[in-house]
């Protein structure tokens, strides 16, 4: 079990430096909150001027609720290692893993995972607290059950995102200022997961080409599940799609760092 | 037993203009212009187990890419290398839990966290026993003298203080070879002196291999027996640093306090007048006459004090770096 603590001890010290930051990590939080309120004002602008009560397959209700979870698990499943590895790599921080004996792959997988660890507790209580205000408000009703899925199925769209991270971070062996890259699959990456509108309204041929892709898997597939907008058997299904991307994402990253690690000792840090 | 063993070692760099700003980053994806640098050219040569060895030589000069090599960080573009039997960019773990860098400019230790959390994910990474750390830290803490700064956070210690932390994390799991690169960067003359104290007993007690590099004469006049000059990527000189003068110097420098002025031109007769004011004059003569200009020079001058003195270190490395490509087939 030695090997392990080394990394049980970066999980412990990256929560503590987490720690450190603490108003960081609230801003954080709350920069989230506005776009979230600006989606919800044209969400009910749209559904007013509307005749039907159904918009993009959409009621009401899932609507908002989508709109609400979406916002929150974008903001639960982003990840940043793309900044701290390109920087790892530019500025020669790799050096120090490739001299002892330690993975740097591990190492950082663990380094993400005590991050995410605080951020899941807490973001699980608002968005706990928001689904509740809105049962008490606007009468929205949820499974229990579906909660229980839900809870699962983030966790996996929580891995998933982290190995695409992983993968779009080994960009930087590549090119020294990945920053841009970065930015623009950022964004294509978050509207292609269902983090800023639901897929449905890119319509059916989009669709169509998003379900061979494990983008919606990311946020889109977790989403539904809490507003009731697809069936237990579809969920059964998509878990495990989920679990199938993981485990393909893992292998791909893994052989893409093995790659780039090659590449980085051949140029020097 | 040599511990190190380096074979013709090479380290060429391709690397890329670039212009500034995001659009050519982008035009980078796709086209590049490529150049070559020759870092390291053919260098070879053995060290012995607990010697401290020295790396001197003007920045880019190939000192920290060597040292990269040896440290497993860089594959080279040619030629072999052995440290305690392993080739270090095949980065075996059992390899790895031998030795140690430090990086001057680069720092190990978690910046937010006071030190002794990075000691301890360290003891982790090394898998060192509890008891064993715990006496290593102490011993090392109370040589260094930064036993109440253990608990403070990184980023508010001092250079200094910092430096001497990251050689306790890097000491922690008793290497039998430790690389410092630049380790007095940047650090007062004080605290240059603590950390060249502290390397040099450290040697003598734990037999550890040392081998720095550094621009600073002190540093490797201080510490090393040995010293390797590397300029433009090739060893220029390998030995002692005191004898570099006797090796490649044809001249020596006589000093004198006169009695009473005299004239420029007369001192000019016996060799070339460095310096002349007041009554102080420095001349610069050749090895092989010193004898019979002396004789002259105390017949016929007024003279009060009288010294022969080599050229000195720095200006005898400053000739060694100047001459670069020619005639240097030393080592």
């Amino acid at each position: 079990m030695k090997w392990l603590e080394k990394y049980f001890k970066a999980f412990g010290l990256g929560l503590q430096s987490a720690m450190e930051y603490r108003a960081n990590f609230i801003m954080s939080i709350l920069s989230s909150i506005f776009p979230m309120i600006i989606q919800i004002f044209l969400w009910i602008a749209v559904f007013k001027n509307s005749q039907s009560s159904v918009v993009y397959g959409y009621n009401y209700m899932q609507m908002l609720t989508y709109v609400v979870v979406a916002g929150i698990v974008s903001k639960l499943v982003a990840t940043g290692v793309e900044w701290e590895i390109s920087s790892d790599i530019k500025e020669g921080g790799l050096n120090k893993f490739i001299t002892r004996p330690i993975s740097y792959f591990s190492y950082r997988i663990s380094c993400f995972l005590r991050q995410k660890f605080l951020q899941l507790i807490i973001i699980n209580i608002i968005l706990g607290f928001i689904l509740i205000m809105m049962n008490i408000k606007l009468g929205l009703e949820i499974e229990p059950k579906r909660v229980g899925i839900f809870l699962i199925s983030i966790f996996l769209a929580l891995i998933l995102n982290l190995l695409l991270s992983l993968i779009i971070s080994s960009f930087a062996f590549w090119i020294t200022e990945a920053w841009a890259a970065f930015m623009i699959l950022g964004l294509v990456v978050n509207v292609a997961s269902g983090g800023v509108f639901p897929l449905d309204i890119f319509g059916q041929q989009a669709m169509r080409v998003l379900d061979l892709l494990p983008f919606k898997y990311i946020i889109y597939f977790p989403t539904n599940i809490i507003n009731g907008k697809i069936s237990f058997t579809e969920v059964g299904f998509g878990i495990c799609i989920q679990c199938a991307w993981i485990i393909f994402m893992f292998i791909f990253s893994k052989i893409i760092w093995n790659v780039g690690m090659k590449k980085y000792i051949a140029i020097g840090g | 037993m040599s511990i190190i063993k380096v074979n013709n070692l090479n380290k060429e760099f391709t690397y890329y203009e670039k212009d500034a700003g995001l659009k050519n980053s982008l035009k980078n994806l796709f086209s590049r212009k490529e150049l070559i640098k020759t870092a390291v050219k053919d260098i070879s040569f053995e060290i012995e187990e607990g010697e401290i060895v020295g790396f001197l030589g003007p920045n880019g000069a190939g000192k920290t890419t060597t040292l990269k090599m040896l440290s497993g960080i860089l594959y080279p573009s040619g030629g072999s290398a052995s440290i305690m039997g392993y080739t270090p960019w095949e980065r075996k773990k059992e390899f790895k839990k031998q030795f140690s860098i430090v990086m001057g400019q680069k720092n190990q230790l978690w910046w937010d966290l006071p030190a002794n959390e990075s000691l301890y994910l360290n003891k982790c990474i090394y898998e060192i026993e509890d008891k064993e750390y715990k006496k290593t830290v102490g011993e090392l803490t109370e040589l260094l003298d930064v036993k109440d700064l253990l608990k403070v956070q990184v980023r508010r210690l001092s250079l200094g203080e910092r430096m001497k932390m990251e050689l306790i994390a890097s000491l922690l799991h008793k290497p039998k070879i430790l690389f410092l690169d630049e380790p007095t960067i940047g650090l007062d003359i004080i605290s240059q002196r603590n950390i060249r104290e502290f390397i040099n007993n450290y040697n003598k007690e734990v037999k550890t291999t040392v081998i720095l590099t550094s621009h600073y004469m002190h540093d490797i006049e201080d510490l090393c027996k040995r010293t390797i000059v590397i300029n433009d990527g090739k060893i220029v000189y390998d030995g002692d640093l005191k004898k570099v003068n006797e090796v490649f110097s044809k001249t020596k420098i006589i000093k004198l306090q006169l009695e009473v002025p005299v004239k420029s031109e007369l001192l000019e007769t016996f060799g070339k007048v460095k310096d002349y004011s007041g009554l102080n004059a420095i001349l610069e003569i050749n090895k092989n006459d010193i004898k019979n200009q002396s004789k002259m020079m105390l017949d016929k001058l007024p003279i009060l004090d009288f010294n022969i003195e080599d050229i000195p270190i720095e200006e005898g490395i400053a000739m060694l770096y100047k001459k670069e490509g020619d005639s240097n087939e030393v080592a």
